[in-house]
C-alpha cells in the first residue's frame, strides 16, 4: 500500500477538519491493507468476527462502493476509516433493503447501474451490526437463587471509532433489589432493554470501568470484563511524530522499501477479572506512541491484565518486535501476508 | 521445578495418586483420543483457528502438534486448572464443552516420549516440559505467545508414522468436522458445512442450539427384514459448538419413535459421558430431544405429506397436476414407512394416494372399501370408476405401506376384473355382425348357453386376459369379475360372449371369413366348445366333442 495523503478537506459536515483522505486506487490499497491484516492477525473468538469485519471492509472505498464514491476519510488519531465511512454502508445497506429487487440492473457504468450493483451486492453481505448483545447462560444455581451468564457486546465505538468486542462473565441474582437486566426464560437468556442501554454507554470504556460500572448493580457479580478492539491503525504522519514508532513509520527511514507504505495495525486486548493472580501491563501501544501508559488500576477483587497484538508489514516485524521489547513490552508481532497494495 | 504426576491429582498421597493417574489415562482407550480433547480444549479457549501437524523428524522422531489461537495461559490457570485433575474453569458452564477438567492427561494415552505444552496470556508465556508417567517442569518464558501449543514427541517407524497421520486426520475428521472454528490437518482443512443432505431438511435454530432435520433417504436393502430401518440411511450426529459427541444410525434412548430419521444436531447444552463414546442423555438431551420431536411434526413430516399430496395430485388420472420434484413418489411412500414418521395415525386425512382415474384418496377413504389397485388406467379401471370403485395407482412399495401401516390389504384390479374393447378386426361391420350370429347359433346347438357373441379385443394395458380367444360378460364390454362372470356357462356363467379379434386363431378365422363365412363360423365355435370344455368338466366334454365331430362331417371332406 502507497499512501497518498491529500490536504484535509473537510467533504462531510460534523467531520473532523483533519480528517485523512485518501483516493483513488490509495484508498483500494489502504482497503486490502486492512483485510491483509486482518486475516494475518489470528483473532480469536474475543475480538470482534472477522468475516463480517472484511464484509464491511469490502463496500469502502471507491472499488468497494461500485465506484459511487471516489475517496475515503480516516480518522486522524487512530487511522481507520471514519465513522460516517463505516456507518454510511449500514445505512447503505438500510436504502438496498427498501429499494426494488426487482429492478433490472442496466448494463454499462451509468450511476443508477452501480448503485444497483452496490445494492444488491449489500443486500445479501452480512456486515458488522452497530451494536449486537448476545446473552448465552452459563449455569443456573437455584438454590442459590443465581444464574450466570457470557455476554458478548459486538460494537462499534464511534468514540474511538473502531470495532469492539466485550465479553463479560457476570452472575445475576433472582429477587436482588434493583431491576433484573437479564431475563431468563427456562436455558434463554436476553438482555433487557435496559441492560442494553447501560451496555451501549459503556461501549467506549474500558474493561476495568465497565467491570466497576456493572458490578455496582445491586442484582449483579461481575466475574471477568475482556475488550478487545481492531485498531488504532498508525500511519506515517499521524501525530505524534516524536513518538519511539516514528522512524519506523517515517518513509524515509522505514524499513520497508519505498513502493510499500509503512503501517501497523494494533489489535489491544484488556482484561479485568476475579481469577487472575496479578495485574499486568503488557500492552506496548502507549509507549509505542510516546504516551505515559495508564495506570493499572483494577476494581476492587479484580486484576487487570492489558496486552496487544501488532500486525505490519513484513519488513516492519523484527525492529518493531525488538522495540517493544527495549520498551519492555514485548508482543507479538505478525506480518501481513504477501505483497501490500501499491 | 520438577512435580510428579500426584502433583496433577493435588494433594493426595503419592503412591495412590500415580495409580489413579494410571487408570484414569488408560481410560482413553483410543491412544489418539487426545487429538479431540485438546480441540476441546482450543475451542473452550475461543479459538478461531486449530491447526494440527504431523511430522516426521530425523532418528525416527515423530512429532504431533496441535496449536491454537486461543485465549492462551497465565500461572493462575495452569496451576490451577491444568495441572489439577477433575478440576476445571468449565464446571457447569454451559458455554463449555468439556467439564471433567481431565481432557488434558489423554495426551499421556499416546505414550510420548516427551510433551510440551507452550502457552502466553496477557504477557505471561510459559512452557510446561511433561516426562513419560506425568513428571513435568514448568518454565517462564521472555518471547511473547499467543494461544497454545501441545507438541507431542515418540520414536516411529516411518510406514507406523504413515499409519498414525492418516488415522489422526480420520479421528480429527469425525470429531471435528462441524467444529465452529476453522481446523486444518497439515494445512488442509477438515471442516464440513454444518447441513444435512436427507429429504426434507429443515434447520432449526435457537440461541444455544441448532440442528437440521430430515429423513433417512432410502437406499438398497440387506435383507434384514426385521429391523425398520434395513434399506435406509438413517444418520444422527450430536455435537456440542460442533465437536461430535455422538453419531450413529438412530437417537439413542428410548426414543423409537424417532427411528428412521436424519439429524445433525449441535448444542451447547449437550455433553458428552465421561468415556467420551456417547453423548449423555440427561434432562437437556431430552430437551433436545423433545424440540426434534416438536419440529419433525411440525415442519418435517407436513412438508413429506405436502410433497405426497402433490406428487399424488399430478399421478392420478382425474387431476393431472404440475409434477413436484425430487423425491418421486416411490421414495416417499417408503419413507411413509419409517417408524417417525407415524403414518397410520399422521396421514389419516392426506390425500396421498393417487388414483388411476379419480382424484388422490386419504388413508380414512381407502379404509371404507375394497382396495383395488392397477399399475396404470385402462379400460378396466375407468369402468370401475364409472362404477364409483376407485383404484388406486399401484406403485413400488405401496402394498407394503398399506400392509403395515394400515392393515390395509390391496387387490389388483386386472387380476380381479376384465374386460374388453369393440373390434370388428379386418372384417366390416356388417360382416363381423354376420360371423357374430353364425357362431352364435352354432355355439348353441353344440349346448353352450350363449345369448350373444361379439368381436373385440382383450389386449388393452396391463390385460390378464389379452392372449385368450373370448371371455364371457354379462354385459358385453362391461365389466367381468374374473373367475364369477366368466365361468363356463354350465356353472352360471355369463352368457355374453366376445371374441378376442387379435388371437391368432381368430386372426385367421376372420380372414377365413371374407370368404367362407361358415367354415369360419365353425372353426371359431368349435374353438369356443373346446376351450369352454377344457375348461369345464369332464361332462361337459362329450357333448362338444360330439359337435365339432359332427360338423366336420356334416361339411364332408
Amino acid at each position: 500500500m502507497s499512501l497518498c495523503v491529500e490536504a484535509p478537506v473537510p467533504e462531510q459536515p460534523g467531520e473532523h477538519p483533519d480528517a485523512i483522505v485518501l483516493r483513488g486506487r490509495h484508498a483500494d490499497g489502504y482497503v486490502d491493507s486492512l483485510a491483509l491484516a486482518l486475516h494475518a492477525a489470528r483473532l480469536n473468538a474475543f475480538f470482534p468476527p472477522v468475516p463480517p469485519l472484511l464484509a464491511h471492509l469490502s463496500f469502502l472505498g471507491p472499488r468497494g462502493s461500485r465506484g459511487l464514491r471516489r475517496s475515503l476519510r480516516l480518522a486522524p488519531h487512530n487511522g481507520l476509516p471514519s465513522a460516517a465511512e463505516v456507518l454510511r454502508v449500514l445505512i447503505d445497506r438500510e436504502a438496498a433493503r427498501h429499494s426494488r429487487p426487482d429492478q433490472a440492473v442496466p448494463r454499462g457504468a451509468s450511476r443508477l447501474a452501480r448503485r444497483l450493483r452496490y445494492y444488491r451486492a449489500l443486500d445479501g453481505a452480512e456486515l458488522m451490526p452497530f451494536q449486537r448483545t448476545r446473552v448465552d447462560l452459563r449455569q443456573q444455581l437455584l438454590e442459590e437463587k443465581q444464574a450466570r451468564f457470557r455476554v458478548v457486546m459486538d460494537h462499534y465505538d464511534p468514540v474511538g471509532v473502531q470495532f469492539v468486542r466485550y465479553t463479560i462473565l457476570l452472575g445475576q441474582e433472582d429477587g436482588a433489589f434493583g431491576e433484573r437486566l437479564i431475563e431468563l426464560d427456562r436455558d434463554l437468556a436476553e438482555p433487557t432493554r435496559i441492560f442494553r442501554r447501560k451496555l451501549s454507554q459503556l461501549g467506549s470504556q474500558a474493561a476495568e470501568r465497565v467491570f466497576a460500572e456493572l458490578d455496582a448493580h445491586p442484582a449483579l457479580e461481575v466475574e471477568d470484563v475482556r475488550r478487545c478492539r481492531v485498531g488504532p491503525m498508525l500511519l506515517p504522519g499521524m501525530p505524534p511524530r516524536a513518538a519511539p514508532l516514528a522512524p519506523l513509520l517515517d518513509p524515509a527511514s522505514s524499513p520497508c522499501p519505498a513502493s510499500q507504505t509503512p503501517w501497523v495495525l494494533a489489535f489491544p486486548e484488556e482484561r479485568a477479572a476475579l481469577d487472575m493472580l496479578r495485574s499486568a501491563d503488557a500492552d506496548p501501544l502507549a509507549l509505542l506512541l510516546g504516551q505515559p501508559a495508564a495506570a493499572l488500576e483494577s476494581p476492587e477483587g479484580s486484576c487487570l491484565a492489558r496486552s496487544c497484538k501488532l500486525v505490519c508489514p513484513q519488513p516492519l516485524c523484527a525492529p518493531l518486535a525488538e522495540l517493544c521489547r527495549e520498551l519492555g513490552r514485548p508482543c507479538i508481532v505478525r506480518p501481513i501476508a504477501g505483497a501490500s497494495h501499491g | 521445578m520438577a512435580e510428579s504426576p500426584g502433583a496433577l491429582l493435588g494433594k493426595a498421597s503419592r503412591a495412590g495418586a500415580d495409580e489413579a493417574f494410571s487408570d484414569l489415562v488408560h481410560q482413553f482407550q483410543d491412544p489418539l483420543a487426545f487429538l479431540r480433547e485438546l480441540v476441546q480444549n482450543a475451542l473452550d479457549a475461543g479459538s478461531t483457528l486449530i491447526e494440527l501437524r504431523f511430522t516426521h523428524g530425523g532418528e525416527g522422531l515423530v512429532q504431533v502438534e496441535v496449536e491454537d489461537n486461543g485465549e492462551g495461559m497465565d500461572e493462575a490457570t495452569i496451576d490451577r486448572y491444568l495441572l489439577t485433575l477433575f478440576r476445571s474453569t468449565k464446571e457447569e458452564d454451559l458455554t463449555k464443552i468439556g467439564k471433567f477438567g481431565i481432557g488434558f492427561v489423554s495426551i499421556f494415552a499416546f505414550e510420548p516420549e516427551l510433551a510440551v505444552c507452550e502457552t502466553g496470556r496477557a504477557g505471561e508465556s510459559w512452557r510446561l516440559i511433561f516426562h513419560p508417567g506425568g513428571r513435568f517442569e514448568k518454565l517462564r518464558l521472555a518471547e511473547p505467545l499467543e494461544g497454545t501449543r501441545v507438541r507431542l514427541l515418540k520414536r516411529m517407524r516411518p510406514e507406523d508414522f504413515e499409519r498414525l497421520r492418516e488415522q489422526g486426520r480420520r479421528v480429527v475428521a469425525y470429531w471435528c468436522k462441524y467444529a465452529e472454528c476453522e481446523i486444518r490437518v497439515d494445512g488442509e482443512p477438515i471442516n464440513e458445512p454444518f447441513q444435512l443432505d436427507a429429504p426434507f431438511a429443515r434447520r432449526y435454530t435457537e440461541p444455544g442450539t441448532e440442528f437440521w432435520l430430515g429423513l433417512a433417504r432410502p437406499g438398497p436393502r440387506s435383507g434384514d427384514a426385521g429391523d425398520p430401518l434395513d434399506g435406509f440411511e438413517a444418520r444422527v450426529s450430536f455435537s456440542n459448538r460442533g465437536l461430535t459427541l455422538l453419531e450413529a444410525g438412530r437417537v439413542p434412548g428410548p426414543h423409537e419413535d424417532l427411528a428412521g430419521i436424519c439429524l445433525v444436531a449441535k448444542s451447547r447444552y449437550l455433553e458428552h459421558t465421561l468415556t467420551r463414546d456417547n453423548v449423555l442423555q440427561d434432562e437437556q438431551f431430552d430437551k433436545l430431544v423433545d424440540l426434534v420431536r416438536k419440529e419433525l411434526d411440525a415442519s418435517v413430516l407436513p412438508r413429506l405429506f405436502e410433497h405426497m399430496r402433490r406428487w399424488a395430485a399430478h399421478r392420478s388420472g382425474a387431476v393431472r397436476a404440475p409434477a413436484p420434484g425430487e423425491p418421486a413418489l416411490e421414495p416417499c411412500l417408503r419413507m411413509a414407512r419409517l417408524p417417525c414418521v407415524r403414518f397410520a395415525s399422521q396421514a389419516e386425512r392426506e390425500p396421498v394416494f393417487p388414483t388411476t382415474d379419480g382424484e388422490p384418496l386419504s388413508l380414512r377413504r381407502l379404509r371404507r372399501q375394497t382396495v383395488l389397485a392397477a399399475r396404470r388406467s385402462n379400460p378396466v379401471t375407468r369402468l370401475l370408476a364409472e362404477r364409483g370403485q376407485d383404484v388406486l395407482l399401484r406403485l413400488p412399495g405401496l402394498s407394503d405401506l398399506l400392509r403395515q401401516c394400515a392393515g390395509i390389504e390391496i387387490r389388483s384390479a386386472d387380476a380381479t376384473y376384465c374386460t374388453a374393447v369393440p373390434s370388428a378386426g379386418s372384417l366390416k361391420p356388417e360382416e363381423a355382425q354376420a360371423l357374430c350370429q353364425r357362431v352364435a347359433g352354432l355355439a348353441s346347438r353344440a349346448g353352450l348357453r350363449v345369448d350373444g357373441v361379439h368381436l373385440g379385443r382383450l389386449d388393452y394395458p396391463s390385460s390378464k386376459v389379452a392372449k385368450r380367444l373370448f371371455i364371457r360378460q354379462r354385459e358385453a364390454f362391461g365389466l367381468t369379475e374374473t373367475g364369477v362372470d366368466d365361468r363356463p356357462t354350465i356353472f352360471g356363467g355369463a352368457r355374453q360372449l366376445v371374441l378376442n379379434a387379435q388371437h391368432g386363431l381368430a386372426r385367421r378365422c376372420l380372414e377365413l371369413a371374407r370368404d367362407d363365412l361358415e367354415l369360419a363360423a365353425l372353426l371359431v365355435a368349435q374353438a369356443v366348445v373346446l376351450t369352454e370344455s377344457d375348461a369345464g368338466s369332464a361332462a361337459a366334454d362329450l357333448p362338444a366333442r360330439s359337435f365339432a365331430q359332427r360338423s366336420c362331417e356334416e361339411r364332408g371332406p
